[in-house]
């Protein structure tokens, strides 16, 4: 029997029609910058990433060391109350965000990631996929 | 696709089949370590899974998903591109006599040009070119993978987009 194609199974498992009816955050800013002379040899570049989400903008910041990825992210806009979780394939996770709208995240291994952002009185938003 | 955003596992099963091959053709002409190739395509059917419902042409689903697999590597293999700094006062001793500014704007253009030539082939000979610039390890010699007429065509079709007025010039977006 032939093998499958490589990456079958994880193209199959990508199909996920649950967040249909939540609003897409508009990515409008995406940059890669290197980090300067005083580097380790582990320090890996850092994305910068911004989500418009319909009044709130999320900034985040995505740092590489060694094999491990950290997260840090700010989220602005007006209301009371909201919850951010962090999405990888398969599996969700829920991010504490601080009074002032900041959230991390730390000991991230390298692949996809997401992330679904709940407000009162708004549709659940999602950003799109993207690697780390 | 109505049906694959409606639910249905077999449907969705039916567009990776048909495109998977071309996805990973394309994430292999990247040159990217195998996990962050298997992670770009993984990222690439992710968000054909997000988009799915706001995208209303099937016949453009191809295009669709060449442009985003070619965005997701490109950004992977930007990641990945690692340059080691270097004091200013040795500049001249590790200055790179083959590798200039201009020089590697002008090899970014000529592959732009020729990834544009390449899309505006048709699918047959659209596939032959992947087959043709596919470098991965492991892969069966070129002369299995495509015929020497195949090829003959692709280049005489090449260079007659390549050579065609009015083509679009300049490095593409990401």
């Amino acid at each position: 029997m032939k093998d499958p194609e490589p990456g079958r199974a994880a193209a199959l498992a990508a199909f996920d029609r649950s967040l249909d009816g939540a609003a897409p955050a508009r990515t409008v800013r995406d940059a890669i910058f290197r980090p300067g002379a005083h580097r380790s040899d582990e320090d890996g570049p850092t994305t910068v990433l911004r989500f418009d989400l319909d009044g709130s903008t999320i900034d985040l910041r995505i740092r590489g060391r060694g094999d491990l990825r950290s997260l840090a992210g700010l989220i602005d806009g007006d209301f009371d109350h909201v919850e951010v979780f962090l999405r990888r394939p398969g599996e969700r996770s829920r991010l504490f965000v601080g009074v002032d709208g900041a959230f991390h995240a730390t000991g991230l291994r390298p692949g996809p990631l997401s992330l679904v952002v709940e407000r009162p009185e708004h549709p659940l938003a999602l950003t799109d996929w993207f690697n780390i | 696709m109505l049906a694959a955003c409606g639910g249905a596992v077999d449907a969705w099963e039916r567009i990776v089949d048909r495109h998977l091959p071309m996805v990973n053709r394309i994430a292999r002409s990247y040159g990217l370590p195998r996990q962050d190739r298997e992670d770009a395509v993984q990222t690439v059917w992710l968000r054909l899974n997000h988009h799915l419902p706001r995208l209303r042409s099937p016949h453009r689903l191809g295009a669709w998903l060449r442009r985003v697999t070619r965005d997701v590597c490109g950004r992977q293999r930007e990641k990945l591109w690692n340059p080691l700094p270097i004091d200013p006062d040795h500049l001249t001793t590790h200055a790179d006599p083959t590798s200039h500014v201009e020089d590697d704007y002008l090899r970014k253009e000529r592959e732009a040009e020729l990834h544009r030539a390449i899309d505006a082939l048709d699918p047959t000979d659209r596939r032959v070119a992947h087959h043709y610039l596919d470098d991965s390890p492991g892969l069966s010699p070129l002369s299995h993978r495509t015929t020497a007429n195949e090829r003959r065509h692709l280049f005489r079709r090449l260079r007659r987009t390549l050579a065609a007025p009015n083509r679009p010039k300049g490095v593409r977006d990401p």
